[in-house]
């Protein structure tokens, strides 16, 4: 059963198309990537609003994304990361609470709509952002993609350049017992996955630095468990953990 | 992949005509839709869960023009309020057996998945028209747990009942005829497996059907789009008048805002 590790590797601030077509050129020739095709997304962030609660103003704003990405075309991911307050008021405040769910691409725009005509009173919109004429390649068991990102509206329209690496890795001993065809499910301990973890960050990470792309990357990992990246939710959380940007 | 490659805006309002019927009349009302519309009804079963916000809206009243710009900081607007909430339902079909003793007891010693549909519904506009007209939204959760979003957006579970009838199709009216059923008692989430039949009970005692007749409209701004709607209503509306009373809902009684 394989797990999956994903990291975005975000150029701030970099000269737009020279840039990219840089990396794009420096990925391809250094590791023989073959195209898969265009990719994108569009991600758009709203935040909630202040209650009027005196104690709701010990906890940060929640933030609400709504993503699209072309490599998951017949879905619209939205991710509400933050949380709201347990009724205790007992909520580590050290932990990182978000829900995914998805919706179908086709009820995004009137998922917009929703929150936009009758939600006012909970969300407020923030900025839109987008990677228009974005890449995709694989080389190897590395799936890539990038592109530049963009604010649709407003001052700052370029961000930098995005790079998403993907491999899917085991745990050794994790999965079916392998005796006689069982379906039972060897469990394996937490320090196996850490190791298992560790070894596909490292092989991502000189996949990176071999890439030859220079410059300062800020970097943010997600590891999935067996059969979580079947939906892309685990990859929706980690694009939000990336484009929520400055907050 | 840019806006313009955006899906088209789903219709997102709809007309809407009710009436009741008995239930020893029912079912002759059932076989004359179903003469019309030339199928047979198909049967509905749905779980509707609703929830409620867990917080007041924010309202800023603007009491008068001097006194709501003094109090605000260099570069600060002044908010529009005040803002509505509403209560949201989670909609899922349910199979028949989830009903039976055995399929109770099946659902609480394991979670099945279910498809949930995120249901929002506006309190119907003011004005004089021959149907009522309102915001409605629908929307599928593909993946995730539904009842963790809907906390996760600050609403808690109030309540849930199930709708019992059929609905079929009638040119462009989405006719439904149903009745609510209530738990006697009460669960603690949406997602608690159901009771079984005999722990339901009629939220109208006397087994009266309501019935619903639904046209989406494709565009809220194209008055052709609505009048063509109406008229339609209005032909229903005529052909079922020996049976059925088919009348433009109180609003107020259509009401989802949380007071």
């Amino acid at each position: 059963m394989s797990r999956t590790a994903s990291v975005i590797f975000f150029l701030p601030g970099a000269q737009e198309a020279t840039s990219l077509s840089t990396l794009i050129e420096r990925l391809v020739r250094t590791t023989n990537g073959n195209p898969l095709g265009k990719w994108g997304l569009e991600h758009r962030i709203l935040r909630s609003t202040a209650s009027n609660l005196a104690d709701d103003k010990t906890h940060p704003p929640r933030l609400h994304h709504i993503l699209h990405l072309l490599n998951w075309p017949q879905l619209t991911h939205i991710v509400i990361s933050g949380g709201p307050p347990s009724p205790n008021g007992n909520a580590d405040p050290t932990q990182a609470l978000e829900t995914i769910i998805a919706i179908p691409y086709a009820q995004q725009a009137s998922y917009i709509q929703l929150l936009k005509l009758k939600m006012g009173a909970l969300w407020t919109p923030r900025t839109v952002l987008q990677v228009a004429n974005g890449s995709a390649y694989e080389a190897g068991e590395i799936t890539i993609r990038l592109g530049d990102l963009r604010q649709l509206v407003g001052p700052g329209a370029h961000h930098g350049v995005v790079c998403f690496l993907q491999m899917q890795f085991e745990v050794p001993g994790e999965g079916e017992d392998g005796l006689g065809g069982g379906a039972m499910e060897v469990s394996v301990s937490p320090e196996a996955v850490a190791m298992a973890e560790q070894s596909a960050k490292d092989a991502l990470t000189e996949f990176w630095q071999n890439s030859g792309v220079g410059g300062t990357a800020r970097e943010t990992w997600r590891f999935s468990g067996p059969g979580e990246a079947e939906n892309g939710l685990g990859e929706a959380g980690l694009w939000c953990d990336v484009l929520r940007l400055r907050k | 992949m840019t806006s313009n490659n955006a899906p088209p805006l789903n219709s997102l309002h709809e007309l809407l005509l009710f009436g009741t019927v008995s239930a020893t009349r029912q079912p002759a009302l059932l076989r004359i839709l179903a003469g019309y519309a030339g199928l047979q009804p198909h049967a509905i079963l749905e779980l509707h869960a609703y929830f409620k916000p867990t917080r007041s809206p924010t309202v800023v009243q603007q009491r008068g023009g001097s006194q709501g710009i003094t109090g605000l900081k260099p570069g600060q607007q002044a908010q529009a309020g005040p803002k509505d909430l509403y209560f949201w339902q989670l909609v899922r079909n349910v199979e028949e057996d989830e009903l039976t003793d055995a399929g109770s007891d099946a659902a609480s010693s394991g979670t099945k998945p279910h498809k949930w549909q995120l249901q929002f519904r506006d309190t119907p506009e003011p004005g004089k028209r021959s149907a009522a007209i309102r915001f409605a939204v629908n929307q599928d959760v593909v993946h995730g747990d539904p009842e963790a979003y809907m906390q996760a957006m600050e609403y808690r579970y109030q309540s849930r009942h199930l709708l019992e009838g059929h609905r079929l199709v009638y040119n462009n009216v989405v006719i439904s005829l149903y009745r609510a059923f209530v738990p006697r008692e009460d669960s603690a989430t949406a997602l608690s497996p159901l009771p079984p039949r005999s722990q339901l009970q009629l939220l109208d005692p006397s087994g009266t059907y309501i019935v619903e007749a639904n046209i989406r409209l494709s565009d809220r701004s194209n008055p052709t789009i609505i009048n063509t709607g109406l008229k339609e209503l209005d032909r229903l509306r005529t052909q079922l008048r020996d049976i059925i009373d088919l009348k433009v809902p109180d609003r107020l009684k259509l009401d989802t805002r949380v007071k």
